[in-house]
């Protein structure tokens, strides 16, 4: 990733992009076993992870 | 009052699909009972139980207080604020290969009204570009110097880009919370065209800190700056009907969202600790990243016990909306995606029952257009299967059975029909004569006719845009990926090659229809009319409804006018003169084109009325 700072050499650039890590763990979202809202549609959803 | 909103909202839909499915039986069946019949009667009764949804939140709305003395409006935009909180807020603008000067503006007017009012040491502003195409990347960087050189001496103006744009734009705000996050207590979340009023995000950062539970605060941002005829429509509609639609929607939402992406405030904490997306097994378009993010972000706040709040009363919040029927359909196919997508997210684990609710209902709007579609096909060819004389003695030995017309019933149902659509709409003006809303739209007489002429153009944009949505949906059930396309902010005109090219198989469906109705059923040629007609003429009406001419005419018309273009808030001036002067090459000084309120009868004109250049 490319950080580009183009705020170097002017009042406001000497602070730069502050660095304060914090941390975004990844979400549980899916069930095992889905439960789509229509056949046609889990159809697709599967055809289409394959 | 929550749970009465919903159960009410929920009955007034059931109860309007029991009528329409009644109704349509009668109608169906009076000439003999066949499969079609049955198809039909389904379809008409999901269809009908989906438009009276959107009418119960608009009649929701119509009894929602509404508040016109709302911060936006009410403050002064130069009056100090003092001291009004300890938090740090960044305003992330995320953009996507947009033209950077028009962004750019909205940024510096922003900065602009913050220091006016004395909060520019609260907010710092962050540009995330994940801008993949050299030569854009190229105009940032130039214009960013010029930005910061003129406005970023109070604000902090910060820029980043990324390379690769893993999770789009909802990884675009996540990658910077997991690198700057940590130094802000709020995130104010913005769009490229995205424009606030300083005293609209001071109001916000106030409700954050007296609400420790409040995970995320949605406004209402209002359309601005459309030139076109199309693009008007869209604007005078999301002006002058959306705040009563959001009211309702505030009032079955309650704690649980909307979140629609933009112009909102988030907990940087809550934030970062419940909406880490995954990607979702498999390829697009089911699989992958998340598209519509922030349905989910709403929904993943309020399981971690998060408010999430939308309303509508806030003024001084700003988005730019599609100038042309393409650039429309190009936004609708992606958030078509994003919506289907929810199907393998209705049943994720720990979700409030009303968010699955509401992404039932975002999956809904997209299935709406393809059931009207086999709606229209089922009737066009039920006629064929009908058998060509009557039978008077249907059952042997026993007595004579008459057809009965059901001419009435029919016309009942249409009327119904019509009414649901349209009746929301006439009842926002009737409210507006007894509470003085029509006013800044000019006058109850304009805004009625405002809505007819409105209500005229939607009835002639719907059967395009019924094709279009019907694609799409089809598209993204049978695996094809839209992709993510860059929205064009910019009023562009569609010649007629481009729009035929574009629309030219909807014009055929237009054609097939009515040739179809009438060899099939000529006595109801009539009734296909206003379908088939607009999709015959699709390729010309997207041309003609894109150009500035047809914006300008309306506008000289008096038609489709809003507050902010009879009477701009100060962001907007202020950013149209910046854009203009940029655009001109010329300085912006600030304290000539910016003088205090309370210089207002000397100031100079800065409204470029309304953009119709």
């Amino acid at each position: 990733m490319k950080n580009v700072n183009s705020n170097q050499g002017r009042k406001v650039a000497a602070m730069g992009l502050p660095r304060a890590p914090l941390a975004m763990p990844v979400q549980t979202l899916e069930r095992r076993a889905q439960k789509g809202l229509s056949l046609s549609l889990r159809l697709a959803s599967r055809a289409t992870a394959k | 009052m929550l749970f009465i909103s919903r159960v009410l909202s929920i009955a007034y839909a059931a109860l309007i699909a029991f009528a329409a499915t009644r109704l349509s039986a009668q109608v169906f069946f009076a000439d003999g009972q066949d499969f079609l019949d049955y198809v039909r009667i389904v379809l008409l009764g999901i269809s009908a139980a989906w438009i009276a949804w959107g009418g119960a939140l608009a009649i929701g709305g119509l009894f929602a207080s509404a508040n016109p003395d709302d911060a936006g409006h009410n403050q002064s935009p130069d009056e100090p604020v003092g001291e009004f909180t300890h938090s740090k807020t960044a305003i992330l603008v995320p953009i996507y290969n947009e033209e950077p000067s028009k962004t750019f503006s909205h940024v510096a007017a922003m900065t602009h009204s913050l220091r006016l009012i004395g909060a520019s040491d609260k907010f710092d502003f962050a540009i995330l570009s994940d801008t993949n195409r050299d030569d854009v990347a190229a105009l940032e960087e130039e214009w960013l110097d010029r930005l910061v050189e003129e406005w970023g001496e109070h604000s902090p103006i910060y820029y980043r880009r990324r390379e690769d744009n893993i999770g789009k734009k909802a990884g675009n705000i996540e990658d910077f919370i997991r690198t700057s996050g940590g130094g802000y207590d709020y995130l104010v979340i913005l769009d490229a065209d995205s424009l606030m009023e300083g005293n609209t995000l001071v109001e916000m950062v106030r409700r954050m800190d007296a609400d420790p539970k409040l995970g995320l605060f949605q406004t209402l941002p209002k359309i601005i700056h459309a030139r076109t005829w199309f693009g008007r429509a869209i604007q005078f509609a999301a002006n002058y009907f959306s705040p009563s639609f959001a009211r309702g929607l505030a009032a079955t939402q309650g704690y649980e969202g909307p979140f629609w992406g933009h112009n909102a405030i988030v907990r940087t904490r809550a934030f970062a600790e419940s909406c880490g997306l995954p990607a979702l097994k498999g390829n697009p378009p089911f699989g992958g990243h998340i598209l519509s993010h922030d349905y989910v972000e709403a929904a993943l706040l309020a399981r971690a016990g998060w408010r999430v709040i939308l309303d509508p009363e806030l003024g001084g919040s700003f988005e730019e909306g599609p100038e042309n029927i393409i650039d429309f359909a190009k936004r609708d196919r992606r958030w078509c995606q994003g919506n289907l997508q929810h199907t393998r997210l209705v049943g994720g684990p720990g979700l409030k029952g009303w968010s699955r609710f509401t992404f039932m209902q975002g999956i809904m709007a997209y299935l709406a257009s393809p059931l009207w579609a086999l709606f229209i096909i089922a009737s066009v060819i039920a006629p064929a299967f009908l058998e060509k004389t009557t039978n008077y003695f249907p059952i042997p030995g026993q007595r004579p059975v008459f057809p009965v017309s059901a001419e009435t019933q029919a016309l009942t149902l249409i009327v119904g029909v019509l009414v649901l659509l349209i009746g929301p709409k006439f009842l926002i003006v009737m409210r507006g004569l007894f509470t003085g809303e029509n006013r800044p739209f000019g006058g109850t007489l304009v805004s009625f006719l405002a809505t007819f002429i409105e209500i005229l153009w939607t009835s002639v944009f719907a059967p395009i845009m019924l094709m279009f949505q019907t694609r799409a949906f089809l598209q993204i059930v049978t695996g094809s990926d839209g992709g993510w396309p860059a929205t064009n902010r910019e009023a562009n005109a569609v010649s007629v090659g481009e729009a035929f090219a574009a629309s030219w198989w909807i014009s055929i469906f237009g054609a097939v229809l009515l040739i179809a109705s009438y060899s099939l059923a000529p006595e109801l040629i009539w009734w296909f009319m206003p379908i088939g007609l607009p999709q015959l003429l699709a390729p010309f009406l997207i041309c003609l409804t894109s150009t500035r001419f047809s914006g300008r005419l309306a506008y000289r018309f008096g038609l489709f006018r809003t507050p902010n273009e009879n009477e701009p808030m100060h962001v907007i001036r202020a950013q149209e003169t910046i854009l203009d002067h940029w655009r001109r090459g010329a300085h912006v000084s600030k304290t000539t084109l910016f003088p205090k309120s309370s210089d207002k009868a000397q100031a100079p004109d800065l409204t470029v009325s309304p953009s119709m250049d």
